[in-house]
């Protein structure tokens, strides 16, 4: 019996010992090996910058400006898809470049931050960066979570912020952004290389392109904001060409490159390619390949139903040119040429002072020099043809038409410039996906928000007639 | 709370130690009624858990007090029951009894009890039942034979093993597994089971009989007995399989037209620019769209044209016509007769202090699919030794070894089936291919650019993905444990185990160069390991009426993990040089370490009353690295109880035994490691610029341990002589405060955060019966029938939270890489509130308020996004089992089903989209061939109405129509109900007089068979219970039929 009671006692002790031994306590356990603690402002960066890789490659645009035709799969070019998602801009690049704003302002943080460069000039610099996405992101969806945005669990369903006020606001962060630059440079910099004085060129082009874009719905800020946004400084040279540089490396190529590894889907449109023919147009080579079989530039028409698409030989139809989809070919976010094209028109709306003309003439030299294709009297007798040449009484169709060329690719903002001016006249069609059959205004909200921010959603959709869908218009387009 | 916890334990054990003095020891030997001594009996002593077993020579010894009564009980034979009284010496005789069905089962932790004196909800299943076709997989071998358990996941061309889900779903996710649990040892993957090994599989399914394996039992729990030696003889038993399986489940195809989107022929137009003189003689031949990789072509009509490889320069077919002629078994051609070939040695001994079981099995199979192989062997050694008679070492250890070749590709858009039923040209002869490489080393494919470009355009040849596209993967799993066991005193026992599970696998990949995609080189380590420390005190007693069990226990368990992945980028610098070093730029590399730990007491105590009243509970408490150390302490209890009423209603014939049960419980658990602290991931670097990222998901710090409680209600009744028995259970689970990656507005900045929320019921009922229809002299046939049925419902989310779409991926079986495209071209799976949990969501046909379907202008239907489209869970599923014996034959055989629930095929979308299913051709409602231009009569009208109710009469051409259906989810969603004949066997054991000679035990031979029969199935091709996901499937393996011989030989 006394062993057993000395037994039960031993039992009752181990019990009593585990318990006593701070079983809660698992020191440094749970402390994540595989991802560093600590954020390094360069790093975040140079992350936040890779955001911009889509805005200036994706494909879908392309199709709504029928710069590009799809070779047999055209369910995209017939709109199939009305819902996008925004979510990787919030998540991605915005949070980070929020952070690198955290980082360079908190008093803990802000002085191991500077090692990376001035905190103010890292702070221009991420405002300018989030300012482009924002911009980016309202001309695409409209209304969009702005000045809720960004809260983590401080706000998990941010109201949706108009257009109107988003613009306001991003003009007002551009300047800000640009008069809080100091001099010297930053690290991690690797769309503009650490140079501030083109970050202020790029703030203030980004302005001039906003406020054309309010050439309908508000014309006086469209000037006023425009004529600033000229005085302070704009690109004024290829050189000064904001230019995503893709690397020769399978994480950092261009997406035109992965998209024909193992497919031939895309090629250069019929509009495009009968227009660059009818100007001799010297990039013609550069946009495009010939048909294997005919060897000769045909540009596919845009579109069809399948039976039909697939009905042309892919030998009979350009894709588009090698060198725009070689692995380094560069994405273009804001160029010279651009730049002309803006101030060209702003000189035909008499906003600035200045020869429409001249600009429309430079902006197309500028863009056969970017696409190196100006030797000897090229440009000369470029703009000497008929059609070509400046007439003033169609001076926004030529100027945006010309526009559209240059833009090849960058089919965000060749649509969004169709949407507010209706150049070039594109023909929808003829059998859509899209209940409309119309040529898409805006893209749908993701579905995400529809089940995790549903009110501030079903609240936007007023402005859109309740319906999310591609036929909505934002603000800025009448 | 901690010091309650310690003196509550500590107090159980006072209490049991103060009585048990009062035994003593009861030997005896136990004899069958021909005399011949019998082993392994039971013998319990009534009205208690405690028992104990005869030895090889039939004897046994026990502790007993005076009052108590021992039972004897043996499978085969009557029970008897002896009161003990005054005698220390008690043999028996026990009478054969064919009838007898009561068995011992087991419940876990404390190892077996009689069957009746439990109250948790469970199920027991016997190798009997498991394996007589051979089935190779655990999984698949539980397959329609437990109430409430549905495998999923593993196509039966695939090495893959299927996933086990029990009770339907219980929580925010279509994923969770049950614990699986061998010998006392947790297990990670199924395949680590020797089912040649395997005695008996119990699925505890109530939280009462799972809560104190602790918080990864929520979602049930299979425990796997392995065979153990029998006392007093050496045996060795041989089991020799060969089974071979066929493609049998393949969807109808069409086979008038072949490759192209376009009717017409193209002809060869001569172009002195691109093509070399001796072309010009080609002029006007008939070319097929090569590029194409659907089938909207030329009729096959024996037209003479130009076949692919005719313009392979090397081939000796270059320049030659062929006629355009169908080859119906084309896709049928592609595939192999598969082998598996199953070996099993096994010894076993004991004496009166040692006995031990070793066993080596090889198995050996080839897939269906050309070039595949892999090739296990398991080595099983359990045994134990009494160092004295307090002390006894006892030991169970396993390895596993695999090597596997070939991984064959699932999902849209990989080879094989990927192509075959969703990108293909009817027209193709699979022989031809068969020759994939060209005699200058480069590789040909049926998708050729054209005559000028002869490279693949978007598929390889798939003999060169099965051939040059290797994968190979090996593994080495060792897991078992080391025990010793104390006896203190007759009743007390304390035993102390070390348990391990490490796994180490390797798996490499190529894309070979030459081939359609950039070549490149896949390779990766992984080292897993779970070991545990366990401490047992048992206690048993008896006082008058009464009995007493208590159980006290600690465990503390650790999972460490390393993992590294690295592949080549940007393709290979030294074609043909596998090896990480060719990479041309960065290669990508990954590595991770995981560690995480839960250390655990628990109690549990039983008492019994003159062995009709059973009442158990348990409490256990764990302590989790992964939750924040705040909230890292959580406790949790458990009741159960039994009632056996028949013990009330001697002296009538009817009811042979009847018990009701009951039980209640909660379980707690934790989350997993790194979830709490914000962390900022490396991204890929930008030339030499690093990046890092803020991540996608939020970490949350206050995270607290989630909570399920759940309660069962049953009966067990047996009839007639037990010749009718049902198991009756229903149940309700509600879990709260789940822990999960919360999807969140990513405007906040992140995707998801982790949380506590939500609140999801899961209700159901489970019925077991069995019948036995005929029981003669020499023929006997025992039916086995099971059904269930278990809804889960969304009660709450989160705040303002109304919908939770879940995770996205299609494929979810351990190990397997699925693309996740299936799900792109599917509806999503959502948990919404106050509907029943996974609910589809997607594109439906928009209808007018008659339900007609509403057909534009254009004549394609028009269609609504954000659809209910119906839950994918069925609302019934079953098994039944037949077993006939006569003589020394033995036919077994399984049917398994569903009824209800949803299924999304992509396989069946991309089969029309392409034009190679059968329902592509044909006549229209005019009459005329659909594939005939509308202008013709042909194409096809919308079966609906237009917007003014008129019904439609606009015709399409077809190739449009089908197209028109993309992503109409509606349009490929099936009634997900099924029935098949899974398994059969027919057995002949032969007769022992024949055998003595030979000096043989016992030797059976069998025919079997798997898959046999698919009664019924949603679409031809796509089998339920064989899909690759849950509820989508996208280029889905085919399904096999399996047919293969068995030989048994015991000496």
């Amino acid at each position: 019996m006394k062993k057993n009671i000395k037994i039960s006692l031993m039992g009752a002790l181990m019990a009593t010992a585990l318990v006593a031994c701070e079983p809660s306590d698992f020191g440094d356990m749970n402390i994540d090996p595989n991802r560093p603690s600590v954020p390094v402002t360069s790093n975040l960066l140079t992350a936040s910058q890779q955001g911009l890789i889509g805005p200036i490659t994706d494909s879908q645009p392309t199709l709504y400006s029928q710069q590009i035709s799809e070779k047999f799969y055209t369910e995209n070019s017939r709109y199939g898809t009305a819902q996008f998602s925004f979510n990787g801009f919030y998540s991605g690049p915005l949070a980070n470049l929020e952070l690198i704003i955290q980082l360079n302002t908190d008093e803990a943080t802000k002085a191991v931050a500077a090692q990376n460069g001035a905190n103010n000039n890292q702070i221009a610099v991420a405002r300018i960066l989030k300012a482009f996405m924002y911009w980016h992101m309202t001309d695409r969806w409209g209304d969009i979570p702005y000045s809720q945005a960004l809260l983590g669990r401080e706000n998990f369903t941010p109201v949706y912020d108009s257009q109107e006020a988003i613009y306001n606001s991003l003009f007002t962060e551009l300047k800000e952004a640009s008069a809080q630059i100091t001099s010297g440079t930053i690290a991690g910099d690797m769309l503009l290389k650490g140079n501030l004085n083109l970050w202020k060129k790029f703030a203030n082009t980004i302005r001039l392109n906003m406020a054309l874009r309010l050439s309908e719905v508000s014309p006086a800020k469209a000037r006023t904001e425009f004529a600033s946004a000229f005085a302070d400084g704009v690109i004024s040279s290829n050189a000064d060409n904001v230019v995503f540089a893709f690397l020769a490396d399978e994480n950092n190529d261009n997406p035109w490159e992965d998209r024909f590894q193992t497919r031939l889907d895309f090629n250069v449109s019929k509009p495009m390619v009968d227009l660059l023919k009818a100007n001799n147009d010297p990039r013609l080579p550069i946009f495009a390949d010939k048909a294997v079989l005919t060897q000769e530039y045909v540009g596919m028409p845009y579109g069809l139903e399948q039976g039909a698409a697939g009905a042309i030989p892919n030998g009979q139809v350009s894709f588009l040119g090698i060198a725009m989809r070689r692995q380094t070919s560069p994405g273009y976010l804001m160029t010279y040429s651009q730049t002309q094209f803006m101030l060209a028109e702003g000189a035909l709306r008499n906003w600035i002072s200045g020869d429409a003309e001249t600009f429309y003439n430079e902006a197309i030299k500028a863009s056969f020099d970017q696409y190196g294709v100006n030797s000897g009297t090229v440009h000369a007798d470029y703009i000497a043809q008929s059609g070509v040449a400046f007439d003033a009484s169609k001076g926004l169709e030529q100027i945006i038409t010309q526009k559209w060329v240059a833009l090849f690719l960058n089919g965000y903002e060749a649509w969004a410039e169709w949407r507010r001016t209706g150049f070039p006249v594109l023909t929808p069609p003829a059998s859509t996906i899209s209940p409309s059959g119309i040529i898409p205004t805006r893209q749908g909200y993701p579905t995400t928000e529809r089940d995790l921010n549903g009110i501030n959603y079903n609240a936007a959709l007023q402005g859109l007639g309740g319906k999310d869908d591609l036929d909505g218009k934002v603000w800025w387009d009448k | 709370m901690r010091k309650f916890l310690g003196l509550l334990l500590g107090g159980l054990f006072l209490l049991g130690t103060q009585t048990f003095a009062q035994d003593k020891i009861v030997t005896g030997k136990v004899t069958a009624d021909d005399g011949s001594a019998l082993p392994g009996v039971n013998i319990s002593i009534q009205g208690t858990t405690r028992g104990t077993s005869t030895n090889g020579d039939g004897e046994y010894q026990i502790s007993a007090s005076s009052t108590s009564t021992l039972v004897f009980s043996f499978i085969g034979f009557t029970s008897t029951e002896i009161a003990v009284g005054n005698q220390t010496i008690i043999n028996v005789t026990l009478q054969s009894d064919v009838q007898q069905l009561n068995e011992a089962i087991v419940v876990g932790i404390a190892g077996t009890r009689d069957s009746k004196t439990v109250g948790h909800a469970l199920q027991q299943i016997g190798s009997d039942k498991l394996t007589f076709s051979k089935e190779t997989n655990l999984a698949n071998s539980l397959a329609g034979k437990i109430a409430g358990v549905q495998i999923q996941g593993a196509p039966s061309s695939s090495f893959r093993s299927a996933n086990i889900r029990i009770r339907g779903v219980n929580g925010l996710s279509i994923y969770a597994n049950p614990l699986y649990i061998v010998d006392g040892t947790p297990i990670d993957n199924l395949d680590a089971v020797n089912m040649d090994n395997v005695e008996t599989i119990t699925v505890l399914k109530g939280a009462s009989a799972t809560a104190i394996y602790g918080q990864r039992a929520a979602e049930g729990v299979v425990v796997v007995t392995s065979k153990k030696s029998v006392k007093g003889r050496i045996q060795v038993d041989i089991n020799s399989a060969i089974t071979l399986d066929k493609v049998s489940n393949l969807p109808n195809y069409q086979n008038e037209y072949g490759g192209g989107y376009s009717q017409e022929f193209a002809k060869f137009e001569y172009n002195p620019a691109i093509h070399p003189a001796a072309w010009q003689a080609f002029e006007g031949q008939n070319l097929p769209d090569y590029s194409a990789d659907e089938s909207w072509g030329p009729k096959m009509d024996g037209t003479l044209y130009r076949p692919y490889y005719s313009w392979f320069p090397s081939n000796p077919a270059f320049g030659q016509l062929a006629p355009f002629n169908p080859n119906p078994d084309n896709v049928k051609n592609f595939f192999d007769t598969g082998r598996t070939y199953n070996n099993n040695v096994s010894i076993s001994g004991g004496s009166d202090k040692a006995n031990f079981r070793a066993s080596v099995t090889n198995l050996s199979r080839n897939l269906i699919i050309p070039n595949t192989k892999q090739d296990r062997t398991y080595i099983n050694l359990g045994g134990s030794y009494e160092i004295s008679k307090k002390l006894t070492f006892s030991t169970n250890i396993n390895v596993v070894n695999e090597d596997q070749t070939g991984r064959p590709l699932e999902g849209y858009g990989q080879g094989l089936t990927g192509s075959f039923n969703q990108w293909f040209q009817r027209q193709i002869d699979m022989d031809i291919l068969r020759d994939y490489k060209n005699p200058d080393g480069s590789y040909n494919s049926w998708n050729i650019n054209g005559p000028e470009n002869t490279k693949p355009l978007y598929w390889d040849n798939p003999f060169t993905d099965v051939y040059e596209n290797l994968f190979h993967s090996n593994s080495d799993r060792i897991f078992g444990d080391i025990s010793l066991a104390y006896k203190v005193a007759p009743g007390i026992t304390l035993t102390g185990w070390v348990r391990d599970n490490v796994v180490t696998s390797r798996y490499d990949f190529r894309i070979a160069s030459g081939t359609l995609n950039q070549d490149g080189f896949f390779t990766g380590f992984n080292r897993n390991r779970e070991r545990n420390y366990e401490f047992l005190g048992t206690y048993n007693k008896t006082f008058g009426e009464f009995s007493f069990d208590a159980n006290l226990g600690a465990n503390i368990r650790r999972n460490t993990s390393q993992v590294v992945n690295q592949s080549t980028n940007g393709g290979l610098s030294i074609p043909d040089f596998y090896n990480i070093a060719a990479s041309k730029d960065r290669p990508n590399v990954n590595n991770s370490t995981f560690e995480r730990e839960v250390r655990s007491i628990y109690g549990t105590a039983s008492i019994g009353y003159k062995g009709f009243i059973y009442l158990d509970g348990s409490l256990r408490n764990d302590w989790s690295s992964t939750l924040p150390a705040a909230n890292n302490s959580y406790l949790y209890p458990s009741v159960s109880g039994s009632f056996v009423f028949s013990e009330f209603l001697q002296g009538q014939n009817i009811l042979s035994f009847g018990k009701l049960k009951a039980g209640w419980a909660q379980v707690g658990s934790d989350t997993g490691p790194y979830q709490i602290f914000n962390t900022y991931a490396v991204g890929n670097p930008y030339g030499s610029l690093p990046t890092q990222n803020l991540p996608d998901l939020l970490p949350n710090s206050v995270l607290k341990p989630t909570l399920s409680t759940s309660y069962d209600l049953g009966a067990e009744v047996k009839f007639l002589d037990n010749r009718i028995g049902l198991d009756f259970t229903v149940y309700s689970r509600r879990n709260t405060d789940q822990i999960l990656p919360l999807s969140v507005s990513a405007a906040s900045g992140y995707t998801q955060a982790m949380v506590n929320a939500g609140e999801i019921t899961n209700k159901g009922i489970e019925i077991a019966a069995t019948f036995v229809p005929v029981r003669a002299n020499d023929f006997d046939w025992t039916v086995n029938f099971n059904l269930a049925r278990a809804r889960t419902e969304v009660v709450e989310l989160a705040d303002g939270l109304n919908n939770y779409v879940l995770p996205n991926f299609a494929v979810y079986s351990a190990g397997s890489n699925v693309s996740g495209s299936s799900v792109a071209f599917g509806p999503t799976v959502n948990a919404k509130v106050g509907e029943p949990f996974g609910m589809l969501v997607g594109r439906a046909f928009r209808r007018d308020e008659n339900g007609n379907r509403l057909v534009g202008a254009n004549g394609a239907f028009l269609f609504d996004d954000n659809v209910n489209l119906g839950s994918y869970l069925p609302d019934w599923s079953g098994g039944v089992i037949n077993t006939l014996t006569y003589k020394g034959f033995t036919m077994n055989f399984s049917i398994d089903f569903q009824k209800g629930g949803k299924i999304y095929s992509v396989t069946q979308m991309f089969n029309a989209y392409s034009g190679l299913g059968e329902a592509t051709v044909g006549d229209n409602d005019r009459g005329v061939a659909q594939r005939d231009p509308v202008a013709d009569g042909g194409g096809i009208r919308a079966d609906g109405v237009l917007a003014d109710g008129t019904p439609n009469q606009n015709y399409v051409e077809a190739i449009n129509y089908y197209k028109s259906l993309f992503r109409l989810h509606e349009a490929w969603l099936y009634d997900a109900s099924y029935a098949k004949l899974r398994e059969l066997s027919i057995g002949y054991q032969l007769p022992s007089a024949l055998l003595k000679k030979a000096k043989i035990r016992s030797a059976y031979v069998a025919l079997v068979g798997r898959n046999l029969w698919r009664i019924s199935q949603p679409v031809q091709g796509i089998d339920p219970s064989e899909i690759e996901g849950v509820w989508s499937e996208g280029g889905q393996l085919p399904g096999t039929t399996t047919f293969g011989v068995n030989v048994k030989l015991g000496f």
